[in-house]
């Protein structure tokens, strides 16, 4: 049982330390830092706050104390932001300015053109990230949610739509007014988060008989799909119309509800 | 218009932190230039939380944001009340200049300062133009869209579906989302686009602000190499994706969740207070350092339930710091006080 918990949370802080450091370089930098300063400085306070705080706060990350609590919560994943307590940037900053300001005068810009270069190959640039891209409105929501959300929304209540996994995390980012039959826990496989209705729609042919009386059961009188999206038979004989379509996605509509509207727009 | 809106979002909160910062911690200004404006965002931040914390479990159903958005803004008008008349009284007195001449800047000091201010203008512009794909925006976004939209239960909704489901605690003790909402709710202007264009614009300069004095206490005689770290502090900041979990990615990716400003602010202000006691001679915490420590632990219950043992962390270090500095015992007991706050809100999260 000790064991265990040793082994177990012993494995999770440091795979967690690991992935916190990434390739390892800012921290190979931050700890020649943490030398520079403990050997070079003279100042107790500066000491103290870039050598001993950064040494505690290791201490208190590798502590065991954590162990027991990843043992018996299984929840490790925000172990990283003790790490958020290490003061990184200002330590190895204030070095290469130390540093910089040890060459003769002349040759400092040039020690500032290094030390940035320094900082770019060490680090990796967070504009570079793939989910970064040119906001498509002031929402900053992909502008196909806002139209789909603009078609189906109905003044004075609340209107559920199902829609593919990968428009999930934006529909009510946008609007209070849609409501979902299930959420972001469904896609992560957490908790009380498992749904018929998504593994049904995650099939390669889904069964529209299924399909319909999930939608029916969760109340749900419309179903947004991409348009290669095959079923086994036409939703249109389960009274799910067309309605129109954006880019590459068709949306249904269930004419069976009752929507307190009457202009419902039949494309 | 809504991006009228969020410009008059941004003033606001830049104006009502600065106004709060130099009218109830004078000393702040001193400390750092532009650190009013970190110590107003305390204030700020705090307040709300105690607004919202009864809030939230009182379970008003009817008006509970309702209560929050007028109970905070009266609070808030009156603190700005109080700092603007502690300002002008201590002006009046001569202990205080509205504006405070420094020395202008030299050619290289004028460089290395257009040079920083120009790489947070471009984080800035990315961050009012590109949007950045987080999962985790589809729990807190979703709740201030219900809470700015006019939905008045707190935390009691599930952001994902739609459906009642039960006081949510662990986000109820942080209600940063309520925070977005208040002002989504109070300009009419749609949550997502205050999350994600407002708080980024509010909050990025805020926490250069408080690594601007961070500088200052780590260069104070010596301009130049201030505006050097700064430039090397931002150029760090945006190769920071060295770890998808390091704070500055936080910085530039998710400024509109409660994580970021537990990150890149209170954890920053918390680490500028310390210092800046350990730099005097004898070690002791002044009454306002002590009152912007309390509001530092209070906003940070409000970012992150995790914020609350971070603070810990710190505040822990601190104290053991005062007796290796052989503080004498009413400064160790001030250094403990804080504590009280973030153990208080544990507390709450481990009955509830």
């Amino acid at each position: 049982m000790v064991l265990d918990v040793l082994n177990k949370g012993f494995n999770a802080v440091t795979s967690s330390f690991s992935e916190f450091q990434g390739s390892g370089l800012i921290f190979i930098l931050f700890l020649i830092s943490i030398i520079f300063i403990a050997f070079g400085k003279r100042e107790k306070n500066i000491k103290d706050m870039f050598v001993k705080y950064p040494v505690y706060v290791l201490i208190v990350f590798f502590a065991p104390i954590w162990y027991v609590y990843i043992y018996y919560f299984s929840d490790y994943e925000i172990l990283y932001r003790i790490l958020w307590l290490l003061p990184i940037g200002v330590t190895v900053c204030y070095v290469l300015i130390e540093v910089i300001y040890k060459l003769p005068e002349k040759f400092r810009t040039v020690g500032f053109v290094a030390a940035i270069l320094l900082l770019v190959i060490s680090g990796e640039y967070t504009y570079s990230n793939e989910y970064f891209s040119l906001a498509e409105n002031e929402y900053h929501i992909p502008q196909i949610v806002v139209d789909i959300c603009d078609e189906t929304e109905v003044e004075g209540r609340e209107i559920r739509i199902a829609v593919p996994d990968e428009l999930l995390s934006y529909v009510r980012q946008y609007t209070n007014a849609i409501w979902l039959p299930y959420g972001r826990e469904t896609l992560m496989g957490l908790g009380s988060g498992d749904s018929l209705l998504r593994s049904l729609l995650s099939e390669p042919v889904i069964d529209t008989r299924a399909v319909v009386e999930e939608l029916r059961h969760y109340e749900t009188p419309y179903l947004i799909v991409r348009d290669d999206t095959k079923f086994t038979e036409s939703l249109a004989d389960y009274d799910y119309v067309y309605v129109t379509s954006y880019d590459n996605y068709d949306m249904y509509m269930d004419n069976d509800t009752y929507y307190g509207i009457d202009d419902i727009d039949y494309r | 218009m809504s991006i009228i809106k969020i410009i008059l979002i941004c003033i606001i909160i830049y104006s009502a932190a600065y106004i709060l910062g130099r009218g109830l911690f004078p000393a702040l200004k001193d400390k750092g230039t532009g650190l009013s404006l970190a110590g107003g965002l305390m204030v700020i931040f705090a307040s709300f939380y105690v607004v919202t914390l009864p809030a939230v479990f009182l379970q008003d159903d009817e008006n509970g944001m309702n209560v929050v958005m007028w109970v905070y803004s009266v609070l808030i008008s009156i603190c700005l009340i109080v700092s603007i008349v502690l300002t002008i009284m201590r002006i009046v007195r001569r202990k205080d200049k509205i504006f405070v001449a420094k020395p202008m800047l030299d050619t290289k000091e004028t460089i290395y300062l257009a040079l920083f201010m120009g790489i947070v203008l471009f984080q800035l512009f990315k961050a009012a133009f590109y949007a950045y794909a987080d999962g985790d925006d589809a729990y807190y976004i979703a709740v201030a869209q219900a809470l700015g939209s006019g939905q008045n239960s707190l935390y009691v909704h599930d952001p994902y579906t739609g459906e009642a489901r039960g006081l949510m605690t662990r986000y109820a003790l942080a209600p940063f989302s309520a925070w977005v909402a208040y002002f989504a709710r109070l300009f009419s202007v749609n949550a997502a686009t205050v999350a994600h264009i407002g708080m980024p614009l509010s909050l990025i300069p805020i926490t250069y602000v408080i690594y601007n004095a961070v500088g200052e206490k780590l260069f104070p005689d010596n301009r130049t190499k201030k505006y050097m770290f700064l430039c090397l502090i931002a150029v760090f900041v945006m190769f920071s994706h060295y770890s998808y979990n390091s704070a500055e990615v936080f910085l530039l990716t998710r400024s509109r969740q409660g994580k970021e400003a537990l990150a890149n602010i209170i954890v920053p202000m918390l680490f500028f207070e310390i210092l800046d006691i350990s730099g005097e001679e004898e070690w002791k915490i002044s009454n306002e350092n002590l009152i912007m420590i309390i509001l530092t632990c209070i906003s940070s219950a409000l970012t992150s339930v995790f914020g609350n043992v971070l603070v810990l962390i710190m505040l822990f270090f601190n104290f053991v710091y005062s007796f290796v500095r052989k503080a004498k015992w009413k400064e160790r007991i001030k250094a403990a006080v804080p504590a009280v706050v973030n153990l208080f809100v544990l507390f709450l999260y481990a009955i509830k």
